[in-house]
């Protein structure tokens, strides 16, 4: 197991040598170059700036450049924000709580209710509530995060007054676990409706296929009752594969975050990244979109890994 | 040659037709004797299989309508899209306005439907260019195979691997926001999935007889690439086009939203609701219409690419759970690229992506 998961992490190692190489080549586009944060600052003087420059290596070869930037980028040295003047790295690890705790709560949320859904639909297979749980998730997963963000801060927080427009909780106040659920509602809504729709049609599908298998009609003929059927037999199986592309999906709500963070005022990492493109602070643009490829590339490894952990048949050589 | 021909249909029909029930190899035989014959039928009952999908058919009325009327409606409408008229600001729906007004008091369906010229051809375009990029790719991977398609799909791989939105906005950012520059950076970040699907059919049919005896019988590349491999790999592509627009849709309208797509005077219901944001009080009406517009067209579209998914890509409507595994074994195979990556997986990149491939 364990040198299943070292080789994985074997082979991610292109793919993040690639990400860095990708977020190198972007900074040296970037107008001003990679140094350009530096040069504004009143007590950054020009002795300084030649001594930033070569630290990083920007004096030298463009492949000395990579490698040297490389290494401060390990250590977490991510360069300066050009706006807020503070190293990147601190402004990102910051904002990264409130964005996990939304991307939580919209994971949670999906789960909850796209397994029932999922399940009914597989059950009630070719009925009218498997049609409608069919047609609805095509709505949900059609739905633009935005403007369902929109509507519902209209209907919710202008229209019924029931929700907050925005916002972790009321500012400069302590804030109560019940409070923090009530700013939470509707961007939690936002963020998970698209991927409980796909979590649900994706369960459906994954069941009914189970269902087709010959064990289940041998189940079936020996009279186990359909309930235990469907979900000691059926589920257990079909929930394998569900629970490696919910770990694929992770991600998503990270996307999902960003456009959430931004219509909802949510002080995480996605408003973060959406402040600093309208400002052009490239460093920390670079910064996040490392942090998500790295996201993306974990959850790959974590879906691999579970999928090997939850069903026996899988052995890792 | 004759049998390549006959060999070619053959392969045809066995890939596109769902309905295979009481089609013996004899039937086939029969069927393959004229090329002629067997075309007909093949579109009709594609046709036929399309049309038992009831909501994809709605669908498909649903997306024309919207179509027609993004192109001919602003010419039809008795309003000009820029004509202001003070005394009747956001003003909310009504029989002369049927979508308000907005804060100039210009009539807001007019500039919806314009609008949806913009969106409509920002989608259509963008689609293209990752259709374009995604086969050259996919083609060159699928068919040279060895190290171009180890070079290429790493870089694929890569590609999947950079969250699509943060990229868009990054680019966006760094290039100015502009109708070109929309178009292209769309295009960059979507044509993963094609390249895959495209390598994936090449790569079996590259091995088929009918290829063989074309290259035996003196076709060059280029010949078998675009007339042999390409003309067989295009049903896959045509469920992943036709969902690429309407996640192209969604791609630009968040864009512009987030204000960094297009902008003022330029429309697209992306930047309307933009604008609508800011009057969330004072006019509501302004951020429900172009969200309904683009709901639609995505909807209609999702809808419409199931139906031809039934038409043309039967298998890859759910994921056989022995294909689930088959992909797992890969994994351990050391030739193999790693097979559990993004995108790859049904729905994996999903957000704008209701494929499952």
């Amino acid at each position: 197991m364990l040198k299943f998961v070292a080789k994985r992490i074997l082979q991610a190692v292109p793919i993040l040598v690639g990400i860095s190489l990708v977020a190198f080549l972007l900074l040296q586009l970037t107008p001003g170059g990679p140094t350009a944060a530096y040069r504004g600052l009143a007590n950054v003087s020009g002795e300084d700036l030649a001594r930033i420059e070569a630290e990083f290596g920007f004096d030298r070869p463009i492949i000395i450049q990579y490698f040297a930037w490389l290494g401060q980028f390990i250590q977490g040295n991510w360069g300066i924000s050009f706006v807020a003047r503070q190293p990147v790295f601190d402004l990102i690890m910051e904002r990264l709580p409130a964005t996990l705790l939304l991307m939580f709560s919209g994971i949670t949320v999906s789960l909850i209710i796209s397994i029932p859904l999922g399940l009914l639909a597989a059950i009630k297979r070719d009925t009218w509530v498997d049609h409608s749980l069919t047609f609805l998730s095509f709505v949900g997963l059609s739905l633009p995060v935005f403007w369902l963000g929109l509507m519902l801060i209209i209907v919710f927080s202008v229209w019924l007054g029931w929700f907050p427009t925005g916002g972790m909780g009321p500012p400069g106040q302590e804030v109560g676990i019940g409070t923090r659920i009530w700013y939470l509602t509707l961007p939690t809504i936002a963020i998970s409706l698209v991927s409980l729709s796909f979590f649900t049609r994706y369960l459906r599908a994954s069941m009914i296929e189970t269902m087709d298998e010959d064990y289940m009609r041998f189940h079936k003929a020996r009279g186990v009752p359909p309930m235990r059927r469907y979900m000691r037999h059926a589920f257990r199986n079909a929930g394998i594969p569900f629970v490696t592309v919910v770990a694929i999906h992770i991600p998503e709500f990270l996307v999902g975050a960003l456009v959430v963070e931004t219509i909802f005022s949510w002080p995480g990492t996605g408003r973060l990244f959406w402040d600093s493109a309208l400002r052009f602070d490239y460093p920390v643009l670079m910064g996040i979109l490392v942090l998500g490829s790295l996201m993306v590339v974990a959850s790959n490894l974590l879906a691999d890994v579970l999928y090997g952990q939850l069903d026996p048949r899988v052995r890792f050589d | 040659m004759a049998s390549s021909t006959r060999e070619y249909v053959l392969t045809d029909l066995d890939d596109t037709h769902t309905d295979r029930s009481g089609v013996s190899a004899e039937h086939l035989d029969a069927l393959a004797v004229d090329e002629e014959v067997v075309e007909i039928p093949g579109w009709r009952r594609n046709w036929r299989t399309f049309r038992k999908n009831r909501p994809a058919v709605i669908g498909m009325i649903v997306f024309l309508v919207v179509l027609g009327a993004a192109i001919f409606g602003p010419m039809l409408s008795p309003y000009d899209t820029l004509a202001q008229d003070l005394s009747n600001r956001l003003q909310g729906p009504s029989l002369a306005h049927p979508m308000g007004t907005d804060e100039l008091g210009r009539d807001s369906m007019t500039r919806i439907l314009a609008g949806g010229r913009v969106s409509l051809g920002v989608a259509a375009l963008a689609t293209t260019v990752a259709l374009t990029i995604g086969t050259l790719v996919g083609s060159l991977a699928g068919y040279y195979g060895r190290w171009v398609d180890n070079v290429l799909m790493r870089f694929t791989d890569l590609a999947l691997s950079l969250p699509d939105l943060f990229l868009l906005i990054l680019a966006a950012s760094l290039l100015g926001p502009s109708f070109t520059t929309m178009v292209i950076i769309i295009g960059l970040v979507r044509w993963m999935n094609v390249a895959r699907l495209t390598r994936g059919s090449f790569m079996t049919l590259r091995e088929r007889e009918f290829v063989l005896s074309a290259r035996a019988s003196g076709t060059g590349t280029r010949g078998i690439i675009f007339k042999h491999l390409l003309p067989n790999s295009l049903s896959p592509l045509i469920v992943a086009g036709t969902l690429g627009v309407a996640s192209a849709i969604i791609a630009e309208s968040t864009l512009s939203f987030l204000g960094l797509g297009l902008q003022p005077p330029a429309s697209s219901w992306g930047t309307m609701l933009r604008n609508a944001q800011q009057q969330i009080f004072t006019n509501p009406w302004a951020a429900v219409f172009p969200g309904i517009m683009i709901f639609l067209t995505v909807v209609s579209v999702n809808f419409m690419g199931d139906g031809l998914r039934d038409v043309f890509d039967p298998s890859g409507k759910t994921l056989s759970k022995s294909r689930f595994r088959e992909r797992l074994r890969g994994l351990r195979d050391d030739n193999e690229p790693p097979q559990l990556i993004a995108g790859q997986n049904p729905g994996a990149g999903i957000r704008y992506k209701p494929v499952d491939e």
